[in-house]
């Protein structure tokens, strides 16, 4: 892996004086959310770190209007952001189909299905959205906890066509990864290794919990276990594009020591211990 | 039938409970809105995970509002050992979970009926300690139902200033906004409050922002009166407020959402 990868962490308002705290520690950070408006830190950290857009639009399966794309942009240039990344997701329904309520339905991620005629939508968009942001834009898989029964493509045939016809970019989040590969009843290295690894130009790492609602193991904001980091060892080792890795934990309970422990993990096992 | 319109048909079920209820016992008046070909393919998947699936998902978008809306109630939990977080984990939250259709009034009132009954009932030790209690509750209830109420549609460029229908009057006892200033600086372990009649105006503006303000006595009429009817000649001899102040305060007030 190159030396030149950063290893950051997202932003987290509320951990804002421990993050400026812990000096070169944190290469980068990444933006789940607009800054707030009363963030007094926000001057220092927008000053001082490599900042990254994520997901912001939130759904590339319906085309941006004017404002949205406006949005965007005004906000990439106030993170000086080297690429920008949108989950692969679909939390709204057609609009024209209900009444043109354009409002997510849902407040979490959740996966589309893998249809031909959403991969020519996804790409579609992917490609304006890129186009008219002027960075490469990268896709984040979420995994599928609910299987239809439903001809459709493998998640890593979707994600090769779709970064082929659109030209984006990978956002490898580990513990998605590991996830889909379990819901699929696969093996997590050999899932990993179809996907488009040439294309990643981001990784997220972080741990997962059982949930009790799932009654499976989700992600969450905890440091990765051995099978995790081992997983984002060999996606490192595969993904020359690779600029930044992650450690995604985003929580208004996230501990100060959770983020900095987070971070330090990642830094040894990518040999930037310092 | 396309991915498209499965995948429609998907998300509506997850997030209405009603809905997934009837699709689940095989009653075809579901068919009509979610489509036939959708119905007969979502009629295949395994029960066990829409309905886990659906939980979590409801928990996910509830979560996130009672976290946000509820935030100085639950900076006092380790004092009070209420959280309003905890009332998800009942039964009676649960089935409000199975039973929601999200982003609808009917569900956030039925949530924040319970998270209020669990926050107030048999509190009274609570109160000795900390005796502006039932008001911030009152506070955080208010925010919430205001932040469920309609969204505001459309504009009323050029006519009569109009209240919109989610905002809320407030009449507290004790200086909350006081109490809330101190939460924020997470110093002190429970905030001193001081008994003061106080009022505030509460209302969600257009991108979806709850605003809590303090509100005068003639700001108060101002607003109530404000029927989409009377003039602002009309507002200003009932609200004892001049026509240039409330040409000063109507910006204010229709960026916050209280007027339209």
């Amino acid at each position: 892996m190159a030396s030149s990868v950063s290893i950051g962490a997202f932003y987290n308002p509320h951990l804002a004086l421990e993050t400026l705290a812990a000096g070169d520690l944190i290469g980068h950070l990444a933006m789940a959310d607009p800054p707030g408006q009363h963030d007094p830190a926000w001057p220092e950290i927008r000053a001082r770190y490599t900042l990254l857009l994520h997901d912001y639009l939130g759904q590339l399966s319906e085309p941006f209007d004017e404002e949205e794309l406006g949005r965007a942009r005004s906000l990439l240039d106030q993170y000086r952001s080297p690429w920008a990344a949108e989950h692969l997701q679909r939390i709204r329904r057609t609009a024209s189909a209900v009444g043109n309520d354009a409002r997510p339905l849902l407040d979490y991620v959740f996966p589309p299905l893998y249809t031909e005629d959403l991969l020519a939508e996804y790409a579609r968009n992917a490609r304006l959205l890129r186009d008219r942001l002027g960075v490469p834009l990268a896709v984040e898989p979420i995994p599928t906890y609910l299987h239809l029964d439903l001809p459709q493509m493998s998640e890593p045939e979707f994600l090769h066509r779709l970064c082929e016809q659109s030209g984006c970019h990978l956002l490898l989040d580990i513990v998605h990864t590991w996830l889909s590969a379990r819901f699929a009843g696969l093996d997590p290295r050999s899932l990993l290794l179809q996907l488009p690894l040439e294309r990643v130009i981001e990784m997220h790492v972080s741990g997962h919990a059982p949930d009790p609602d799932l009654e499976e193991p989700w992600i969450a904001p905890i440091l990765p276990n051995r099978e995790i980091l081992d997983l984002a060892e060999l996606a490192a080792a595969r993904a020359p594009g690779l600029r930044a890795i992650t450690f995604d934990a985003f929580s208004p309970s996230l501990r100060p020591e959770t983020l900095l422990a987070g971070v330090r993990m990642l830094r040894e096992r990518f040999g930037q211990g310092g | 039938m396309t991915g498209r319109s499965l995948h429609d048909a998907l998300l509506t079920v997850l997030s209405d409970g009603p809905l997934r209820a009837r699709l689940l016992t095989g009653d075809t008046s579901a068919r009509g809105m979610l489509g036939r070909e959708e119905w007969v393919m979502l009629r295949r998947v395994s029960v066990e995970r829409l309905c886990r699936m659906a939980r979590f998902l409801a928990r996910h978008y509830y979560r996130e509002r009672i976290v946000r809306l509820f935030r100085h109630i639950r900076t006092l939990a380790p004092h009070t050992g209420r959280d309003p977080l905890a009332v998800l984990d009942t039964p009676a939250g649960l089935a409000s979970l199975d039973q929601s259709v999200l982003g609808t009034h009917a569900t956030a009132e039925r949530l924040v009926s319970l998270i209020e009954d669990s926050l107030i009932g048999n509190d009274a030790v609570i109160r000795l300690a900390i005796p502006y209690w039932r008001d911030l509750v009152r506070y955080h209830v208010t925010m919430f139902r205001v932040e469920a109420g309609a969204p505001l549609s459309g504009g009323n460029p050029g006519g009569t200033p109009r209240r919109t229908p989610s905002t809320r009057i407030l009449d507290l006892d004790w200086d909350i906004p006081g109490v809330i200033a101190d939460l924020r600086k997470g110093a002190p372990p429970v905030p001193i409050a001081k008994a003061a009649p106080t009022c505030l105006l509460v209302a969600r503006s257009r991108d979806g922002r709850v605003t809590a303000v303090r509100c005068s006595q003639d700001i108060r009429v101002l607003v109530e009166a404000a029927d989409g009817q009377r003039t602002v000649d009309q507002l200003a001899r009932m609200s004892g407020l001049s026509v240039q102040e409330i040409g000063g305060l109507l910006p204010q007030l229709e960026e916050i959402g209280a007027i339209s």
